[in-house]
């Protein structure tokens, strides 16, 4: 932002707090109610200032999701690979179970 | 022969057991509860800013339902924009993500699949032992034998999921506390245009309220006479309130979600730190950093359940 945009937004934070500050104060009557609606277009303002920084913000941290997305597929990996080294495991216990069985039948012989 | 093939099996799992043990020495299981306690309280936070982003949109709508009912309005103006945080909601979303994938990376129990696993091999060893001679395997042996299939895969597990939280830490740390450190630094302008649209909502309000017979001075066709009964005022006038101490509060809440996003990032950054040196000290640090966390975490659910 440059030095005019800050200069004018400082001015338009300043027309609203001193209307917001009036509006606030005191009972105004309906004669009155131009008052409002220009203090309304003046935080229309303010809000828009605010939305186009969260905007821009937005892209640039639209520039960063790759680099967090290939941390949550690094997750996704590791789980994968605990589960194939479970699968091992049971591969091992089905191993020592046959030869169990083996060892039945061998001993039916010996 | 098949005896002393049954005595070199028993002794290879003997061995595998010593070796596994030697795999297992940094293996930290308290380290997986640390990661877990982090995985939750990141979760918690992320919630919360999602939560605020809603009620900052909420805020807008409100605002311009009460203009509405001053002004009168077109159909294509009744209209409120989405502040364009596109990017902000996928990169929570992914936080989200990772929070919930290392949780259950650090968390999930293969307790029971790695029972059965035990059991099946436990009783095959069992079996074996019994039709060996008793001079080649005494019972002390069967029972180290049958500890090290138990200490072996929980180890195994343990050990893998360890060194892979870990790397994931230590390498994701940056994005992550920039990221945070993003999300943290705008929260200046959210906290205004949340509190921007509450006032013109309530000064909105007050005004109609103040002057129900406008319309004697205001002749627009647009503009309604407002009837209240007594009470119907009163109510009225106490939604006001309530509004007004919404705003009041506005300031508190905003500033408990950037000490809650603080807290997240310093736990963050405790958590890496116990992770690179895994010492008891690093670990200790974490866990004041964790009840820092908790209570700034707690302050800000109260925020919002009030709200």
């Amino acid at each position: 932002m440059n030095q005019v945009h800050k200069n004018n937004l400082a001015e338009i934070e300043s027309l609203y707090d001193e209307l917001k500050t009036y509006l606030d104060s005191c009972i105004v009557g309906a004669e009155q109610e131009g008052l409002y609606q220009r203090c309304d277009q003046l935080a229309e303002k303010l809000v828009a200032y605010d939305m186009a920084i969260i905007a821009n913000n937005s892209k640039l941290v639209e520039q960063s999701l790759p680099e967090l997305e290939a941390f949550l597929m690094e997750v996704k990996d590791a789980r994968t690979s605990i589960q194939s080294d479970l699968n091992r495991l049971n591969n091992i216990a089905s191993i020592a179970r046959n030869l169990d069985k083996v060892l039945n039948t061998l001993a039916k012989f010996v | 022969m098949v005896q002393l093939y049954m005595r070199g099996f028993c002794q290879k799992l003997v061995m595998l057991f010593i070796f596994s043990l030697a795999l297992t020495g940094c293996a930290s299981n308290k380290s997986l509860e640390l990661v877990n306690n982090y995985a939750q309280k990141s979760k918690e936070v992320e919630e919360a800013l999602l939560q605020v982003y809603e009620q900052t949109h909420e805020a807008r709508v409100d605002a311009l339902m009460v203009q509405a009912s001053r002004d009168g309005i077109a159909s294509n103006d009744l209209n409120v924009q989405r502040i364009n945080n596109s990017g902000q909601m996928e990169l929570l979303q992914n936080l989200l993500s990772f929070s919930q994938s290392i949780y259950l990376l650090s968390s999930e129990s293969f307790d029971k699949e790695l029972n059965e696993n035990s059991r099946q091999l436990n009783s095959s060893i069992i079996s074996m032992s019994e039709r060996l001679p008793s001079e080649a395997l005494d019972n002390s042996q069967i029972e180290i034998t049958v500890t090290a299939i138990n200490a072996l895969v929980r180890a195994r597990s343990e050990r893998a999921r360890y060194q892979h939280l870990k790397a994931i830490f230590i390498g994701s740390n940056e994005i992550i506390q920039r990221s945070f450190q993003t999300l943290s630094s705008e929260l200046v302008s959210w906290q205004r245009i949340t509190t921007i649209s509450m006032e013109k909502e309530l000064r909105t309000r007050l005004y109609l309220l103040n002057n129900p017979n406008r319309c004697e001075t205001i002749e627009t066709a647009q503009c309604a006479t407002i009837t209240h009964t007594l009470e119907e005022r009163v109510d009225a006038y106490r939604q006001a309130y309530i509004l007004k101490s919404k705003i009041t509060s506005l300031g508190d809440e905003f500033e408990s979600l950037r000490g809650a996003l603080a807290a997240v990032q310093n736990l963050n950054s405790k958590l890496v730190e116990s992770l690179k040196r895994d010492d008891d000290l690093t670990k200790s640090n974490f866990v004041n950093a964790l009840e820092s966390a908790q209570d700034q975490i707690k302050k800000l659910q109260d925020f919002q359940s009030n709200l």
